[in-house]
């Protein structure tokens, strides 16, 4: 039952059981706090410190990654530059890095 | 493995790491209220807290994704509470002992961020979608130093013959510290100090608690979360709390005092106990009390690079320190 990685292991059912377990305790435990609010009023609309939120807008998936970006600008700059777009570059990137990984698996 | 041990096991730590979850989190609010001069709220504020959180409504906001909304919360309590199971908790050995390694507990460790991200994306709220954004650049930047300090120490320990080394039976039963070198003991410090770096940014705690930031966007990732839903996020925090200073003390400090004080038996057992949950209060007490009361926030982009080339320099020399003791001292 149990998955083994050489150094390591662990056994995904056993996980899975306790976690059902837990879920249920959890599931009761929730099941004692109040459920109700006063549903279609103002105290469903979402906080934005007072101001008037239209219809359907969301901050935008584009900035999800922009600490990092911005953070790590000369590397994500530079990464940038590889992707040309071009599916030939793509593939011989692919080729170059395989055979590098080759090269090490063999010397090791 | 007895199932019957495990079930009642897994009931005491369970029901144990809340309540010590939540003690800590009481005497963690005194003493930082000690330390600004303040009176502070009753050690058992944290536990009238979630009372009150459950008399109160559980809003679900209007453009939320209602099922993941509720999902989250309950996520982030199993994935917690479920670390702990994996985890050397004083004298005695993990509950699931030979059924998860130091790579489970990683994964398991960074579930209850995730669920937290889940959650304010499930929100349907501006701040509470930037929040989530937050959290997932910050889990970018610390699980990875996280990584190198687990690997330096296993590392270490498999070279010394330990196997197997991922184990935390390995781990939380062989002190590393007296093992290596003097090379090794400056490598080990390193890890260690970029452990207690890496502690607050994975409780999101201050100087790292920009994804929730109450003063610039009211809560971010949990500004929807009202009531039962966010008593549970409340109690998902304390446990994790609990599991994050077990794993600094089964890495760097798997000692008892038991032996040097002549004790056996019962008694052995309680006083290793007792100085386990001392241990973890330290761990806590140095890298979240104290730092928190002394800094302030960090901006998210401050946050990526100094994970990404501070901290990861730093474990990357303490793993190379621990390389080269490999070598000096064999």
């Amino acid at each position: 039952m149990n998955l083994l990685t050489g150094e390591g292991f662990w056994s995904p059912l056993v996980w899975l059981a306790l976690a059902v377990a837990v879920t249920a305790l959890t599931w009761w435990f929730r099941s004692k706090g109040r459920q109700d609010y006063k549903k279609g009023t103002e105290q469903a609309t979402p906080f934005l410190s007072g101001e008037p939120m239209p219809e359907g807008v969301h901050v935008g998936g584009q900035h999800l990654y922009w600490g990092f970006v911005e953070a790590l600008r000369p590397f994500v700059e530079r990464i940038r530059a590889f992707h040309t777009g071009v599916v030939v570059d793509y593939v011989t990137w692919l080729v170059v890095m395989l055979a590098v990984v080759f090269l090490v698996v063999m010397l090791s | 493995m007895n199932v019957l041990h495990v079930i009642w096991q897994s009931a005491v730590v369970v029901l144990g790491s809340g309540l010590l979850g939540l003690v800590y989190k009481g005497i963690d609010r005194k003493l930082a209220a000690r330390m600004q001069g303040r009176i502070g709220p009753p050690l058992r504020q944290p536990f009238l807290d979630v009372g009150k959180l459950m008399v109160k409504e559980n809003v679900v906001p209007r453009d939320a994704v209602p099922w993941l909304f509720h999902a989250a919360p309950i996520l982030a309590v199993v994935a917690s509470v479920t670390v702990l199971l994996y985890l050397p908790l004083g004298p005695f050995p993990p509950v699931l002992s030979g059924r998860g390694d130091l790579i489970l507990i990683l994964y398991l460790l960074a579930m209850p961020a995730v669920a937290m991200a889940l959650g304010g994306f499930a929100s349907g709220s501006p701040f509470a979608s930037v929040g989530a954004q937050r959290e997932i650049v910050m889990m970018m930047s610390y699980e990875f130093p996280l990584a190198v300090v687990v690997v330096g120490v296993v590392w270490r320990l498999a070279t010394l013959g330990f196997s197997p080394a991922f184990s935390m039976v390995t781990v939380g039963s062989t002190p590393l510290w007296g093992l290596v070198g003097p090379l090794g003991v400056l490598g080990l410090a390193l890890l260690f100090l970029c452990l207690l770096v890496v502690t607050p940014a994975e409780l999101s705690k201050i100087p790292f608690d920009i994804p929730e930031a109450e003063t610039e966007i009211a809560g971010g990732l949990l500004v929807e979360y009202s009531g039962v839903n966010l008593a549970l996020f409340y109690l998902a925090d304390a446990v994790k709390t609990v599991a994050m200073g077990a794993l600094v003390v089964a890495l760097f400090f798997p000692y008892g005092i038991a032996s040097p004080l002549g004790l056996s038996g019962g008694w052995a057992a309680l006083v290793d106990q007792l100085f386990f949950f001392v241990k973890v209060f330290a761990v806590v007490f140095v890298a979240v009390t104290t730092v928190r009361v002394a800094m302030a926030r960090l901006k998210v982009d401050q946050v990526a690079r100094g994970f990404w080339i501070p901290v990861t320099a730093a474990a990357l020399a303490g793993l190379a320190l621990l390389v080269l003791d490999k070598v000096v001292m064999g």
